[in-house]
């Protein structure tokens, strides 16, 4: 894992699958890992790369996302959830903008709660990519 | 008062938390009062034989009084007057005292016996009557215990949905159950007098509701294959199968706007349960089928809130509900394995729910959620 990202203002780009969103609203779930993730959320950085750029890297790597949402470093940092760079260097999932933000110090239990906290943040802030809303958009835009 | 004797029901169960008595369990007290003077009335002749019939006054004379309601769940005390005895029936006090703890105990016993497949070859219909309206609102996971006794097992005595059920089918063939659903409309009919819908379940088929004429030509006649939703005390055989309504506590079209909520609700849990492994990239199982169907379980218990509902499927099988109500973000999650869990935040504030877990879709969770979902 690489430096620890310091700029609270930085926006952090996570990627929602098409099935986790019904009726144009994302699930709490992207918003924390999944048991594979080992406590660390996949996230792009702002300074490093565009919402677009980042869900077109994605999708073209093979993996679907229907919208892209953001949060802070410091939004994360509210709920004691620390971010990292991890750039990937090699691959096809090679992205010098992939980051992590590091969950372990809440159960699993506790993470649902922490998830919908983050998720409430994301959404006033909105859709980060594709501009329209994910409710007009059809559910299935998978890449690669 | 010297002499008295007090009976402690503890009722056992989320809705009874806080010295909460819900009304519609306040018809067990008088059930547990008749059922108690049907064995009183045995004790008497045991105690007097020769003699058929019990003395005059011997009924009011095991009148019980409703004195408190402790905290513990909820724990009513009835209270055994020995004055009032006196005055019903005097000399005989003493007698009665002996023959009301004796009572006591045969009631305990029989309950007890039901819990280790004991039963009594018969009882009296006083005994059935009485003991076919105790413990009838009782829903799953709810408990009636009787404080101070001692079953076969060392520990305190209980009534239970499944003990009740046991007892009555094996002293008659039907038992009675509170049955809360929703279905469709198949039929209404009314004429001067009475009138019923039909509703088609999916739990036991169609069943005859018997309303107001008034009603059913106001509010049922002509919405055909519309939603209804319903309260119902049902009666069953001991094979579960529905023998008829004997109670409506609530029954109504669920609205248009709310029908179709839940047809979308109901599509959308239809559409997870097709998702195959690795539906989330690679990962994300399956979902169960324990899932789909406390999901869709769930949907019938409260339809008019279909519309606030956003349903996702989640990486490990299971179904998750999130929605907003009462100034919380709420989550009602399926886990794959069976269970339910109930979570949240305050939307503009800093409580929240940590994740509850719940067996079914029962009395418990229900009270939970309708708490938090309504508040108080």
């Amino acid at each position: 894992m690489g430096d620890k990202l310091t700029d609270q203002a930085e926006i952090l780009y996570r990627q929602i699958h098409p099935t986790f969103i019904e009726n144009g609203e994302p699930s709490s779930q992207p918003f924390k890992p999944t048991e594979k993730d080992k406590n660390l959320l996949s996230v792009d950085r702002s300074s490093l790369v565009s919402a677009e750029r980042s869900h077109v890297a994605y999708t073209a790597a093979g993996m679907s996302s229907s919208a892209v949402y953001g949060l802070t470093v410091g939004e994360f940092g509210t709920e004691k959830i620390v971010c990292n760079s991890d750039p990937i260097e090699d691959g096809a999932l090679k992205n010098a903008a992939h980051s992590v933000a590091d969950y372990s110090v809440h159960s699993a239990s506790q993470q649902k709660n922490v998830a919908k906290r983050l998720k409430r943040k994301a959404l006033e802030r909105g859709c980060l990519h594709p501009p329209a809303s994910p409710s007009s958009l059809s559910n299935t835009q998978t890449g690669g | 008062m010297a002499g008295d004797t007090t009976f402690r029901l503890r009722y056992v169960g989320a809705r009874f938390n806080g010295a909460r008595l819900p009304v519609d369990v306040l018809a067990d007290l008088p059930a547990f009062r008749d059922l108690l003077v049907a064995f009183a009335k045995d004790e008497w002749r045991d105690l007097n034989a020769g003699r058929k019939r019990v003395p005059k006054g011997f009924d009011k004379s095991i009148s019980f009084d409703l004195v408190g309601i402790n905290d513990g769940s909820a724990v009513p005390l009835l209270n055994w007057s020995r004055n009032a005895a006196q005055e019903n029936l005097p000399g005989f006090e003493d007698e009665l005292q002996e023959i009301v703890g004796g009572s006591y105990l045969d009631v305990v016993n029989l309950i007890d016996g039901a819990g280790h497949d004991q039963f009594p070859k018969s009882l009296s219909s006083e005994h059935i009557r009485a003991l076919n309206r105790l413990g009838s609102g009782l829903r799953e996971n709810e408990k009636i215990e009787f404080l101070g006794s001692s079953g076969q097992d060392g520990k305190v005595v209980y009534l239970d949905s499944y003990r009740r059920k046991a007892l009555i089918t094996r002293v008659r063939e039907t038992y009675q159950a509170r049955f809360e659903s929703v279905g469709i409309l198949r039929g209404s009919f009314a004429d001067e007098v009475m009138g019923r819908v039909i509703v088609a379940t999916s739990e036991h088929g169609e069943i005859t509701i018997p309303l107001e004429s008034d009603r059913v030509k106001e509010e049922f006649d002509g919405n055909i294959d519309s939603e209804v939703q319903f309260d119902l005390q049902i009666e069953m055989d001991n094979a579960d199968r529905l023998r008829g309504v004997v109670g409506v506590f609530d029954v109504g079209l669920i609205d248009v706007e709310s029908g179709a909520d839940l047809l979308r609700c109901r599509n959308r849990i239809a559409e997870l349960s097709a998702l195959s492994d690795g539906w989330h990239d690679g990962a994300g199982r399956r979902i169960a089928d324990d899932a789909v169907e406390l999901a869709n379980r769930f949907l019938s218990k409260r339809p008019t809130l279909s519309k606030q509902y956003h349903i996702y499927p989640t990486e490990e099988g299971g179904i998750l509900v999130e929605f907003e109500a009462n100034l919380w973000d709420i989550s009602v999650e399926f886990l794959p394995e069976g269970g339910v869990e109930l979570y949240g935040v305050q939307i503009d504030g800093a409580e929240e729910l940590q994740p509850v877990h719940f067996s079914d879709i029962d009395g418990d969770f229900m009270t939970a959620f309708d708490r938090r979902v309504k508040g108080g």
